[in-house]
């Protein structure tokens, strides 16, 4: 929020970015798709960008968004509600509510690292999926997050 | 209704002047005619001055514009009034004068033969001229400020009155308290102040008021219909906001029977009339998004054709299936959801009952719904259940009466242990409108209307949108309890829909 005196001269500014849930009113017959939530990185709330996986196994972002996309010098991407380590950038309207935290955000992550070869929910490694375990990692997931020599 | 003659009564009375004697005197004046044909000949034989003639052509214009409106009331006062030679009495048998000039039609529990007009528009029905009946009276019987003497009189809607001064409509507490929340004006997120105490002069004054004031005063059941500019207009009224719809033109509504029909079957656009900012709901529900607002150039490198009646440019998408289906608000959301049940409540999700599941659980909350609904209880969840031949339960449309059938969520998919925390909207919500860049600007040097006092006052409120976005809904988690019980955040909660703002 901008703020001008009586001869309209810029006084200052408040700033507060809040996040509210609600029920859209768009309901569809047919859903989201698997990737839709597990691979893009806006639908978990760290915004527009790509997820890569690290040598060592941990994931990271690549934001589409500059950080200083506002002109009134926030140094944080407007679309961003959450950071990649799981803490909250944005208020919440309510009690309660909140964004991923970090250990929902991986598991997240860590399915959609599967969905290319696996995708949906009648394929057997989906039906079957009881976490990080198991199914035990197949021989493309260990070539990807090998650790770093 | 009952007629009885009366005989025909001669009196002196203030009789207002009608238009066309008016107008007839101004253009139609005997002294007129003859006086342009006298000056017209007087310069045609060059016996005046032009100029002359100019200027006495003019005066005597003003001198009958002058002398007009005196004149003609002086003639209305010594005209004689016809006093109505009939009383007229509604079927209950009270004597309601105002029937014997008013030939409105309306529904048929508020037929003129029924309540006549002085039951809603209050008045004095036993006049005998217009001026009389008209002192006193009211011409929209839903307003807030007088509806305990009309619509919840003894004997008609005494309950639903009393209740729908406490619902949010009315109230609007969660906005205010939202707003200033917020703004870090107040630590109570359930602050009880509402626009009754809004309205009073002593009210309190706030930044965050202001702006309440200002741009969010329009929408609330306590504001005079009528009283704002444009396409604001339409809005508040009390009861009427809602149960009012306009006759269809068919030929039959002439220019007397303009009376609107009061409906209980409430039609979409009165919801919308509101429901279309914030959340948008009443806009995405039809499959209407709103773009920026210079207008996405979406239709070969033109602005969208499509806008609101306030200048909204929407673009249309998907529609919600309920939609699509024929269904409008009133069929899932309730008495008891939209009137209150008399309680004063905080926020909109403590008063909206209604879930996917009350329809796609299956047979048996089905069942349940239906028979909450046949014992008659006061309030029950929905009020349009049938059931068919075959004993399934079906949900009839209340605008075109059509039966859907209500098919149960998938158990295979839906409550896939991996998916069980998800909301029924987490996955079935495809879009969702979205405001990053939202953005608001107050100038104190600039007046602006102030929607509660309505009148100008100085700070000027605007709101900016940018970088809105409709695709992914972002998702997050609604905690049931926020902390587990050794004080550590749990993972427990419904995964949600997050929107900003």
């Amino acid at each position: 929020m901008s703020f001008l005196d009586e001869r309209e001269e810029f006084r200052g500014t408040f700033e507060r970015l809040t996040v509210s849930t609600m029920d859209p009113h768009t309901t569809t017959k047919k859903t989201r798709t698997c990737r839709d939530c597990h691979e893009n990185p806006k639908s978990m709330g760290l915004g527009y960008g790509n997820i890569f996986l690290k040598k060592d196994g941990s994931w990271g972002l690549t934001p589409s968004s500059s950080a200083n996309a506002t002109i009134f010098g926030q140094d944080r991407r407007l679309d961003a509600f959450v950071s990649t380590d799981g803490a909250p950038i944005v208020h919440t309207s309510r009690k309660g509510l909140r964004p991923f935290n970090q250990s929902e955000l991986e598991k997240i992550v860590r399915v959609g690292l599967c969905l290319p070869c696996h995708p949906g929910m009648d394929d057997p490694v989906m039906k079957n999926w009881k976490g990080d375990t198991t199914p035990k990692p197949c021989k493309a997931f260990l070539y990807m997050a090998r650790p770093v020599k | 209704m009952v007629e009885c003659n009366l005989a025909k009564v001669e009196v002196a009375g203030s009789n207002p002047v009608s238009r066309s004697t008016t107008l007839l005197y101004y253009f139609g004046h005997p002294l007129w005619l003859p006086f342009s044909f006298l000056l017209v000949g007087a310069r045609l034989y060059k016996k005046v001055d032009r100029h002359a003639a100019a200027f006495l052509q003019l005066a005597l214009l003003l001198f009958l514009f002058l002398q007009a409106p005196w004149t003609s009331s002086a003639l209305a006062e010594n005209a004689p009034l016809k006093r109505p030679n009939r009383v007229t009495r509604t079927l209950s048998g009270q004597i309601d004068m105002c029937l014997s000039c008013h030939k409105e039609t309306l529904d048929k529990a508020h037929a003129r033969q029924v309540l006549g007009c002085y039951s809603c528009h209050l008045g004095n029905p036993l006049a005998g001229t217009p001026e009389e009946a008209h002192k006193g009276m009211v011409l929209n019987p839903g307003d807030l400020r007088v509806v305990d003497r009309t619509c919840g009189q003894e004997g008609c809607h005494v309950q639903q009155v009393k209740d729908v001064k406490n619902t949010l409509m009315a109230t609007n507490r969660g906005i205010i308290s939202t707003l200033r929340y917020y703004w870090g004006e107040t630590r109570n997120h359930n602050e009880p102040l509402t626009v009754e105490k809004l309205l009073e002069e002593n009210a309190p004054k706030s930044l965050a008021l202001d702006y309440f004031r200002k741009l969010c005063g329009t929408c609330h059941l306590w504001l005079p219909r009528h009283t704002l500019p444009s396409f604001l207009s339409a809005k508040g009224g009390g009861c009427t906001a809602c149960h009012n719809v306009k006759k269809a033109r068919d030929g039959r509504a002439t220019t007397h029977d303009r009376h609107p029909l009061i409906t209980r079957n409430i039609p979409m656009e009165n919801c919308v009339r509101c429901h279309n900012r914030s959340g948008r709901i009443g806009l995405s529900y039809r499959g209407l998004y709103e773009t920026e607002g210079y207008g996405t150039p979406f239709e070969d490198g033109e602005t969208s054709s499509l806008q609101l009646e306030d200048g909204r440019f929407v673009k249309k998408i998907h529609p919600d299936v309920h939609f699509e289906k024929g269904l409008v608000c009133i069929d899932c959301h309730s008495q008891k959801e939209i009137m209150g049940d008399g309680k004063q409540r905080a926020h909109l999700f403590e008063q909206v009952e209604i879930r996917c599941t009350s329809c796609h659980s299956g047979k048996k909350v089905l069942e349940r719904l239906f028979q909450e609904q046949e014992s008659k209880k006061k309030f029950p969840m929905l009020n349009n259940l049938v059931m068919a031949r075959d004993g399934r339960i079906l949900l009839e449309g209340k605008k075109d009466k059509k039966t859907h059938p209500l098919r149960p969520f998938s158990r295979g998919k839906c409550r896939n242990p991996q998916h069980v925390r998800l909301s029924c909207q987490a996955c079935h919500s495809t879009w969702v409108p979205q405001c990053y860049g939202c953005h608001v600007r107050f100038d104190r040097g600039k007046r602006q209307l102030d929607k509660l006092a309505i009148k100008k006052t100085f700070g000027m409120w605007q709101e900016f949108k940018s970088y809105m976005r409709f695709e992914s809904p972002v998702l997050g988690v609604m905690e049931e309890r926020p902390k587990n019980e050794d004080g550590k955040e749990g993972e427990g909660g419904r995964v949600v829909i997050l929107v900003p703002g």
